[in-house]
């Protein structure tokens, strides 16, 4: 009744914890996590920086030389941190009220609305860029469905609303996952004492939320300077030559690779540029970051004065209601509504034409190919992301604070950048052979890494360390206490980390042409379809694909978690 | 109880940063004694039962058990139960309370499936929730989870058990009941035991020795009686049930009597109750006296006479009732300081607030210390 008897495959995993439990094979497996990190996930992404700094007689003398190159990059970069810097801002003013409502208030669509959050996170920006283009943008060739806006011509105020759609659910998420751990009670004691709803929040919650808007600040910045797949689709529907730092990077690679001239730019200064480029973007993004990390650690948010009768009014009656209001009127018309209006498109543009002259064997290999790289970049990310990540929350010293800093650079390097960086580090060794394909995976592999890492993390802090002490002492080796004690309480973060590693990487773009332009996943057939054959209604299709796989996961995992909760 | 040393501690020192942490820890615990590791937040308690687990590596300093020196050995090959600080005595939540109580012998695989499902009968017997075997830990009242933490470090076959505050969280009525179950189970069974708590009417009632550390230090090492009546430092004095501590000044040595001066008062103490100054620089006369509340001797008429030995007279300012005994404050003109006494609440009765009395203290129960007079502020206010 109370033991089945222990089979071939216990006695094995026995054998292999008391083998994997001596402190050579521990001390050899962790070295091991740390150099694959360092060599493999680190290094590559930052690679560029140090080949600009080595060659920069080549580049002085190809790009710094040339007004061209010089006017390009400028405009570029004036898009991209102009951009990721506004919409930061208004994620924030807009977040805030949303993240608040939806921790703190109990209303009636409020699962619905959680959930119709995250849906942007599971469209690829490729299709992301078609859809917003449509509804807000005026497209000289494609029919729009009749609810369009159809407003906006120029490049700078779509590129925002674009990004709007691909940073606000980020910036929500991370507000109410610090707002869910506050104490309301500190906020009541502040009311007790005479301090009015908004005096209250803004003056006790709001400081403790400093890590929340840290991290929201942070992930908008990294996305929206990183986006490049979702901007050349919405660039080419509108029909804007515009281009932005990641875009740039993308169309200089490309022009090289096919050996294509570009007007007033010498064919041989294409690989300087775009590493100069590059490496400027990667700088860019770091700095901005840091920034952003130093105002929410030190700035007195927003400022210390009180106003009472102010804040009483705005407290009271109807106004805290119309704060709502607009916030999630802002959240339906700027996030939710342009994100999906793809769906509008491909109801009103189906005909047995438009299936019939579809590229089908490219749609499937591109599928394919998207699938395989995500899942094995996925699969590598969790076996060694994980043993990262308990390396550096359970041997609390200095090395382990600095790996901590450090993991982060490659979700903070502009996916682009990062393509372009690991694919010079695969071309200049020599050691190992490597193919396209190879490429494509390195880069994925280093962009989604901290995902994985991060989330475990998230679940490893929610085990206190004494459980893995007291399964020590009971004689359970290492590798038997990961697997009673540690994984049972960390296993839905690491499936939550794979899920996101695996979305972000079916949904990346911008790293797969700088790395490879001639690899083609799904979210490049995406740019392509849109960019060069202006096949709008396959492009949708395969978008749509994309969101059903995606969101597939995520509603799966959703729903395994609450049954996990629920027993 | 056998003679030989079980455990021997020696020159134990552990650094974090350059936090000091424990300064040279030195101990011989005998088989099967019960230990109980006392003092205030911060003292070092807990490092030292991880030093001891394995848990943590001592910067410096050697553990060694019956079975040889075990400084270097990881926790899983130490040999014993350790049960740490956390809310739910850390039993693996999503375990039922079988797959707990067996948890440790399932691990080692030393044993038969049908051993090991004697040693999980005959655990839970032990503490009476064999019929709880399928509850999940939240299930599960607060004395039953530590029930069941106890059984699983049963089943493990340890020889030496280290409880950090095995009793915290549970409220007054069962931690009295569980402290003497705990005590019995494992005396019963031959453990040697290390017990933290900061309760020090627990650790009376439990220990075969007390250990009293304070800043990473050992402050005293005895059986509760001596740590009682004799503290050996103004700190274990003051630690220890309630002590009024009195700044004195030295006045004057005769035979085996100190004479100490305080206000217009003298009050005379035995040389050989004084202990040592833990303060190295010259301290002139300044001395400490200590003399515990339930010590002094109480009388509601005052001396109209001379007054005796260490007689003195006084007022009560306040009267605490306590249940079974009453706190009585007494203010006697010209000393530093109220004294606080305490007398059976029976007695209650023969006392008014603002009255005299007389109140006396046996020189057999005045410690002295050659110590500074902040040093009785600095433990008041710590």
């Amino acid at each position: 009744m109370l033991q089945k008897d222990r089979g071939q495959l216990d006695r094995l995993s026995i054998r292999l914890a008391n083998l994997t439990s001596k402190r050579e094979f521990n001390t050899t497996w962790y070295i091991f996590v740390f150099l694959f990190f360092f060599v493999l996930v680190l290094f590559p992404t930052i690679y560029v920086l140090g080949k600009v700094i080595l060659e920069f007689p080549a580049i002085n003398d190809s790009v710094l030389s040339n007004t061209e190159i010089q006017s390009q990059i400028i405009s570029a970069l004036f898009y991209s941190i102009s951009v990721s810097i506004f919409v930061t801002i208004v994620d924030l003013i807009f977040g805030l009220p949303i993240a608040w409502t939806l921790v703190r208030k109990e209303f009636r669509f409020k699962s619905l609305l959680n959930s119709f959050i995250e849906l942007p996170l599971a469209v690829p920006t490729a299709g992301l860029g078609f859809s917003v283009a449509l509804f807000w943008g005026v497209t000289p060739n494609v029919e729009t469905p009749i609810f369009a806006v159809q407003l906006i011509k120029n490049a700078l105020p779509i590129l925002i609303l674009f990004h709007f759609t691909t940073t606000f659910p980020y910036v929500v998420r991370s507000l109410t996952a610090i707002l869910e751990e506050i104490d309301v009670t500190l906020e009541v004691a502040a009311r007790t004492c005479g301090a009015s709803k908004f005096t209250a929040a803004r003056t006790v919650t709001l400081p403790m939320f400093r890590s929340g808007v840290a991290t929201a600040m942070v992930l908008s910045l990294a996305k929206s300077l990183s986006d490049t797949g979702g901007v050349v689709t919405l660039l080419a529907t509108i029909q804007s030559a515009t281009q932005t730092g990641t875009t740039l990077i993308g169309t200089w690679k490309h022009a090289f690779e096919d050996k294509t001239p570009v007007p007033g730019i010498p064919y041989d200064s294409l690989v300087p540029s775009t590493a100069f480029l590059a490496a400027i973007m990667i700088i860019i993004a770091l700095t901005l970051v840091f920034i952003a990390k130093m105002i929410a650690r030190n700035a007195r948010l927003p400022f210390r004065k009180v106003f009472p009768s102010f804040e009483w009014t705005v407290s009271e009656g109807k106004a805290p209601q119309a704060r709502q209001i607009v916030a999630f009127g802002f959240l339906i018309i700027f996030v939710i509504v342009p994100s999906l209006f793809l769906v509008a498109y491909l109801i009103q543009g189906a005909s047995l034409a438009a299936f019939s002259s579809a590229n089908w064997v490219l749609f499937g290999q591109s599928i394919f190919m998207t699938v395989l790289v995500a899942s094995i970049a996925t699969i590598v990310n969790v076996v060694l992301g994980v043993p990262m990540a308990i390396l550096i929350a359970r041997k609390s010293d200095r090395f382990s604070r600095i790996l901590d800093a450090m993991v982060d650079i490659p979700y903070v390097v502009p996916s682009s950048a990062l393509g372009l960086s690991v694919g010079f580090f695969w071309t200049d060794q020599s050691i190992l052979p490597v193919n396209e394909l190879f490429f494509v995976i390195m880069a994925h592999i280093s962009m989604t890494f901290p995902f994985i890492v991060r989330n475990t993390l998230g679940g490893l802090s929610e085990l206190d360390s004494a459980y893995e002490d007291v399964a020590r002492t009971l004689g359970a080796r290492p590798m038997q206490t990961f697997k009673e004690i540690t994984l049972p309480v960390i296993k839905f973060s690491i499936i939550a980390g794979a899920i996101m590693s695996f979305t972000r990487s079916v949904g990346e773009t911008g790293a797969t042409l700088a790395v490879s332009p001639s690899s083609i996943t799904a979210p490049v057939f995406i740019v392509n379809l849109i960019k060069n054959d202006q096949n709008y209604f396959l492009a949708a299709l395969t978008t749509l694909i994309l969101i059903f796989i995606s969101s597939l996961l995520i509603f799966t995992l959703r729903a395994s978690i609450s049954r996990a909760k629920r027993r | 109880m056998i003679d030989s040393p079980h455990i021997v501690i020696s020159d134990l020192t552990k650094r974090f940063g350059k936090k000091e942490v424990l300064k040279g820890i030195n101990l011989n615990i005998k088989k099967g004694e019960y230990i109980v590791i006392l003092g205030p937040t911060g003292a070092g308690k807990t490092t030292l039962l991880k030093i001891i687990a394995g848990l943590l590596p001592p910067t410096s300093g050697r553990i060694s058990t019956d079975t040889g020196d075990i400084t270097d050995l990881p926790p899983e090959f130490r040999n014993l139960a350790y049960l740490p600080q956390t809310s739910d005595y850390s039993l693996f939540a999503y375990m039922n309370v079988w797959n707990n109580a067996i948890f440790s012998p399932k691990m080692k695989d030393e044993k038969s499936l049908q051993e090991i499902t004697t040693i999980g009968n005959e655990v839970l017997d032990l503490v009476n929730l064999r019929h709880r075997y399928n509850a999940l830990p939240h299930e599960l009242s607060g004395g039953m989870k530590q029930r069941v933490a106890l059984a699983r470090a049963i089943a493990t076959d340890a020889s030496i058990f280290l409880l950090d505050e095995p009793l915290r969280a549970l409220d007054a009525r069962l931690r009295i009941i569980l402290r003497t179950e705990i005590k019995k189970l494992v005396t019963d069974l031959k453990k040697t035991t290390f017990h933290v708590t900061h309760d020090q009417e627990e650790a009376l009632a439990v220990a075969d020795r007390i250990l009293i550390i304070n800043e990473g230090r050992i402050i005293q090492f005895g059986t509760p009686q001596e740590i009682y009546q004799r503290p050996k430092t103004l700190f274990s004095a003051y630690f220890f049930g309630i002590t009024n501590l009195l700044p004195v000044s030295f006045k004057d040595l005769k035979d085996d009597k100190m004479i100490f001066s305080v206000g217009n008062h003298t009050i005379t103490a035995l040389a050989s109750l004084g202990e040592i100054s833990e303060t190295s620089e010259d301290l002139k006369d300044e001395y400490v006296l200590a003399i515990k509340a339930d010590s002094i001797t109480v009388s509601s008429i005052p001396s109209t006479e001379g007054l005796g030995l260490n007689e003195f007279n006084g007022s009560i300012e306040n009267l605490y009732y306590l249940g079974k005994w009453i706190h009585m404050v007494v203010v006697v003109e010209t000393f530093p300081k109220q004294m606080v006494i305490a007398i059976p609440s029976t007695e209650m009765r023969k006392y008014k607030l603002n009255s005299d009395v007389l109140i006396k203290f046996d020189i057999e129960d005045i410690i002295h210390y050659n110590e500074p007079w902040e040093k009785v502020k600095q433990l008041e206010d710590s």
